[in-house]
């Protein structure tokens, strides 16, 4: 294993309520994978997201994946308890040279471009609210939740895309098109009782699935 | 945004066929279920209109 040309990823996973509970439940297929790729990977969970500029400041990472709020003007991204992450001020400069995706309502919005014009590789996230639908039975079990499972997966996707190698363009279109496949599958059965509401998510998500910077970027 | 009546009833009348466990996470907030989904469309709060939108761009994608 040569650890010298191993890629380096850094992702934060809130957890404080249920939203980001869930988000930080989902990721761990994309640590999972990172580390079957012998990628460096530092993971930041719970406490540990507040801790990302800090980490971003000392070393260049490959690929940033941040999960957790965002303010609706799409010039904030949020860690642990809501504690500020990333802002369009001073926050967005860690970001530079790198690759990130943005799991975060809003995030294309302002944020993305403004980390690219300053140097981010490239910035993918979602220009709007991010959607998603959620068993209240299910929410100490987020992995067995279906109806999140329908959505979370495909924008999971991005983050798998690039991983494996995929430029951001590739990435971010198979990631659509796992959207489209969910919305499909949904639209032709009736087996998941209320599908109807996770596909008018899905169709929301796909819709504000955005990139900022080089579409052929790639770690 | 303006919201249309016709919209705003629209809506409403397909939030009330939400099933009773499904909650959603939207904008930062999370656990909306039905009742206050159908408060905050009724309210035309900044969230009523995200879902509003939703609901109007699912419906759209019928028309092509």
């Amino acid at each position: 294993m040569d650890y010298l040309s191993s890629k380096k990823i850094l992702i934060t996973r809130p957890n404080h309520e249920i939203t980001t509970h869930y988000l930080c439940e989902w990721s761990q297929e994309i640590v999972d994978l990172a580390l079957t790729k012998n990628f460096d990977v530092h993971d930041l969970k719970g406490t540990k997201a507040n801790d990302a500029i800090s980490y971003l400041e000392k070393q260049k990472y490959d690929f940033v994946i941040l999960n957790g709020h965002g303010n609706i003007e799409g010039t904030e991204i949020y860690g642990h308890d809501n504690e500020k992450l990333i802002d369009s001020k001073e926050g967005y400069k860690s970001l530079r040279n790198t690759l990130v995706y943005a799991l975060s309502c809003c995030a294309s919005k302002s944020l993305g471009k403004k980390c690219c014009d300053n140097g981010t590789r490239a910035f993918i996230g979602y220009q709007d609210v991010f959607i998603f639908y959620y068993d209240k039975n299910m929410a100490s079990r987020p992995l067995k939740d279906e109806y999140a499972k329908r959505i979370l997966k495909p924008a999971n996707q991005v983050s798998i895309g690039i991983m494996k190698g995929n430029n951001v363009s590739e990435a971010v279109e198979k990631s659509k098109d796992l959207f489209k496949q969910e919305l499909l599958k949904l639209q032709s059965s009736e087996s998941l009782i209320g599908s109807e509401n996770v596909a008018m998510a899905l169709m929301w998500n796909m819709a504000m699935l955005a990139v900022s910077g080089d579409e052929k970027a790639q770690i | 945004m303006s919201i249309s009546l016709d919209a705003k009833k629209l809506v409403l009348a397909r939030l009330e066929s939400m099933p009773e466990n499904l909650k959603m996470s939207i904008g930062g907030v999370d656990g909306f279920d039905k009742q206050s989904l159908i408060q905050e469309v009724q309210n035309e709060t900044e969230i009523g209109k995200k879902i509003i939108s939703m609901h109007l761009m699912y419906l759209r994608s019928f028309k092509k």
